[in-house]
């Protein structure tokens, strides 16, 4: 299964900043054989005036922990800013990168199954260590699956 | 090691359901010893906890009694509330809108991923590589 992996990096070369700083993303096309590249930079438009609104829904939401306020469970936006934009920008991915990365964030990517990786190293070498971890995992379901045709 | 999975869907094929608005939850087993990898094993009838807007601190509490027995619940969206109230009985909610089979798929690798990369990393909460 070819997957993608978002990295919080300024230049390519190292993972080197949090999920916070991070001014855009690369995504990494994954294939199914673990060779991977570049796909594209995402950006972050409008970086400072999205994160004030992102602040302060993490205020809001850690003072008023219901969902009154807002537009209810099914609400583009929820509280908490689980669909802030930055958080969409990543939302295809497989996996995040970065050197930092806060609790409730790591939380919202973790409910929509997206793993995060705090590191602080070279990308190719994050990238070769957690491209491991997801091959492995998906031979384990490969193996059961011819199991299960036998 | 056997665990439970709820899925909130109208048709049994595509996860579609907002956690308040879904009165059935598909129920499949996962056993990580067998080759299967999940299996439909219930269909389970709830009342919506969600009242156009409002919420029923009964019905949430309900619901959720309904489906205490599984270790995952498997939503198309949640509130942050039943999300938490889920939380405190030790229920994770996953928000993997599309196909059962497929939402189901992503959701065991991850929690193989998860489970994999808490070994690597020695216990720690936040994951390390």
């Amino acid at each position: 299964m070819a997957y993608k992996i978002a990295v919080a990096s300024t230049e390519g070369m190292h993972v080197d900043q949090s999920f916070r700083e991070a001014k855009g993303f690369l995504i990494i096309d994954v294939a199914e054989n673990g060779n991977y590249r570049v796909e594209e930079i995402r950006k972050y438009e409008n970086a400072e005036e999205n994160e004030r609104s992102e602040q302060s829904e993490e205020n809001t939401a850690t003072t008023n922990m219901s969902c009154g306020n807002h537009r209810g469970c099914g609400g583009q936006r929820g509280c908490g800013g689980a669909n802030s934009p930055k958080l969409l920008l990543v939302q295809d991915c497989r996996c995040l990168v970065c050197t930092q990365i806060g609790f409730k964030v790591q939380k919202s990517l973790e409910k929509k199954a997206i793993s995060t990786f705090e590191v602080d190293c070279q990308v190719d070498e994050a990238l070769k260590k957690i491209i491991g971890y997801f091959e492995k995992v998906d031979k384990h379901q490969s193996l059961r699956g011819i199991a299960r045709r036998e | 090691m056997k665990y439970r999975i709820a899925v909130a869907s109208t048709d049994g094929k595509v996860v579609n359901q907002h956690f308040g608005k879904a009165d059935i939850f598909y129920i499949f087993e996962v056993d990580t010893e067998k080759a299967e990898s999940f299996e439909l094993t219930e269909i389970r009838q709830t009342d919506a906890v969600c009242e156009g807007g409002e919420h029923s601190e009964k019905r949430l509490e309900e619901a959720i009694q309904r489906i205490k027995d599984c270790a995952y619940v498997l939503v198309s969206r949640i509130g942050y509330r039943a999300e938490n109230a889920l939380t405190a009985v030790g229920i994770q909610a996953f928000e993997l809108p599309g196909i059962i089979s497929e939402s189901l798929d992503e959701l065991l690798k991850f929690i193989e991923i998860q489970a994999m990369i808490r070994e690597f990393s020695g216990g720690k909460s936040k994951e390390v590589v």
